[in-house]
């Protein structure tokens, strides 16, 4: 599949996050000569928790509990232009997996970890030549707070993550002239991953797009904090 | 709606409340609540407030998968399951009459299969199957959950068993995944026989498996019978929930065409072996071997000794 970048806003020291710098951030893609609308987009990134057994609860019976042995970043991901799959993400031990969808009911079953926080990457979807832009916000589900912008730039031509480095740098060139012109307060940030830690290759593949969320989640989050 | 009228099971968290039409009596419900995990306590609680629970019941049956809430809620799978043991001698009589009832050719299965546990750190115990599927050019790995059987008046009166199971590809890194999620391996087999999927009032999928056991972990290679001179038989069929009664239905009438060489029941409930097995394969292979003119299963012992 194509090679995507993704990536998310950096607010400039004392700016702040808001919808507006997403409409703005809208125009200026729209700005470009040929840019085309075309529909809208979601991914969706579930952050879950272990349901650990209690230690005061068990400590005259069971043997004495770990829970520390339990992953604490554990992340699923449903891809807007992968609905028939699921990602599961442990980053502590650098695993990817691939699975269907359903499996989520499955996991549902087993009551061993929880969803916690479900959290929305939904937005826009652009043509733009050999270019498909996705700008976007990310959102807490049942909550309207604003917890980050991001924007996928994917390159429909290439599949290999090298071959496409050079017109994806020099595409991002471009685009944050476009930013800058307009004074917005921030800029987007790539944070390049090292896929070959998860195992992946050159070759571009869904596992790519769901660990670049996973990246930018923690991204996102670090610029809430700060 | 009385108490009378009420067979019901409850799970820990209330997921899976099913509300059934009893077909067998008009204006009478059971309520059919999945799952077998609920304490004495729980029982107790809910046999006293059954009509306050009836409430939630309704609302949890009622509400309509992936509801905006972003997590997909897939459809949950039910299916219908029987099962049954054959003398290994009588295997290839079984494949001829499936043969020809069924009359799709069969696939091969050799299947490892890795039956995983929850570790101690985790509070709700659990357990799922990974299964390889070794017979194709490149295995392919498999996560299954099989879940507690629908019990209750209407469950009681139909001989097969009728339970969830959620199944999902995944990748093949999927055994690192569970052991960093705290499962522990349990034991492994590998099942090596054959299967045929077919539609007969419902899509059926017939298996025959010998369990195999490995003297050292994961060596497939050197797997032994678990027990050389029987395999097993199962047959499952998917079910909807709401048509139980029909897949069962059509579940055990193709189990009648069974009947002569072997007994299948809801798992759990061994009937053994059957005495006229000897005959009836014997009788199969000789009609196989006469139809076919040159038979594709060579005659043995048991054509002569009858």
């Amino acid at each position: 599949m194509p090679v995507k970048w993704l990536m998310h806003w950096q607010p400039n020291s004392g700016a702040t996050m808001s919808s507006q710098i997403l409409a703005e951030v809208c125009q200026c893609v729209e700005g470009f000569g040929g840019a085309a609308k075309d529909g809208r987009w979601r991914t969706t990134l579930t952050i879950y928790r272990p349901v650990a057994r209690d230690p005061s609860s068990t400590a005259s019976s069971a043997p004495a509990p770990t829970p520390g042995d339990l992953p604490r970043d554990f992340l699923g991901l449903t891809l807007h232009d992968r609905p028939g799959a699921y990602f599961f993400i442990l980053r502590h031990h650098r695993l990817i997996l691939q699975a269907d969808a359903n499996v989520q009911s499955l996991m549902d079953k087993l009551q061993s970890y929880k969803a916690r926080v479900v959290l929305h990457f939904e937005g826009f979807q652009y043509q733009l030549g050999d270019f498909q832009l996705r700008v976007g916000k990310c959102v807490q589900s049942h909550a309207d707070t604003l917890r980050g912008i991001m924007m996928e730039v994917e390159y429909l031509p290439l599949c290999s993550i090298d071959k496409s480095r050079q017109i994806m740098e020099d595409f991002v060139d471009i685009w944050q002239d476009a930013v800058i012109k307009k004074s917005l307060p921030g800029h987007f940030i790539n944070v390049e991953l090292n896929f070959a830690d998860y195992g992946l290759q050159d070759q571009y593949t869904p596992q790519h797009t769901a660990l670049q969320y996973a990246t930018c989640i923690v991204q996102l989050m670090a610029t809430v904090r700060s | 709606m009385t108490l009378d009228h009420i067979s019901y099971l409850v799970p820990r968290d209330r997921s899976e409340l099913f509300l059934f039409r009893n077909t067998r009596a008009i204006s009478c419900f059971e309520l059919v609540v999945l799952e077998t995990e609920a304490s004495e306590e729980e029982r107790r609680c809910y046999s006293k407030g059954l009509e306050i629970l009836a409430m939630p019941i309704f609302t949890k049956s009622n509400r309509a998968p992936s509801e905006g809430d972003g997590v997909e809620t897939s459809g949950l799978r039910m299916e219908c399951v029987v099962q049954g043991i054959i003398q290994t001698q009588h295997v290839d009589a079984l494949e001829i009459l499936l043969q020809g009832l069924c009359g799709v050719p069969k696939e091969r299965i050799r299947v490892h299969e890795l039956c995983l546990k929850s570790g101690p750190s985790l509070a709700v115990p659990s357990e799922i199957r990974l299964l390889c599927d070794l017979a194709q050019p490149t295995p392919s790995w498999t996560v299954r959950h099989v879940g507690g059987a629908m019990r209750g008046a209407g469950a009681e009166q139909i001989s097969v068993l009728v339970r969830t199971m959620v199944e999902s590809k995944v990748s093949n890194n999927a055994l690192r995944f569970f052991y960093a999620l705290g499962y522990k391996l349990d034991h492994e087999l590998l099942k090596i026989g054959f299967a045929f999927r077919f539609q007969r009032g419902a899509p059926i999928t017939v298996t025959v498996t010998s369990a195999n056991k490995m003297p050292k972990l994961h060596a497939t290679d050197e797997a032994v019978p678990v027990t050389p001179g029987i395999q097993m038989v199962e047959i499952t069929a998917p079910t909807a929930g709401d048509n139980y009664n029909e897949v069962a239905a059509a579940v055990c009438s193709f189990c009648e065409y069974l009947a002569p060489l072997l007994h299948l029941s809801k798992p759990g409930v061994s009937t053994g072996i059957v005495p006229t097995a000897a005959a009836a394969a014997a009788s199969l292979l000789s009609n196989s071997g006469d139809e076919a003119g040159a038979a594709p299963h060579p005659l043995d012992e048991h054509d002569t000794e009858q």
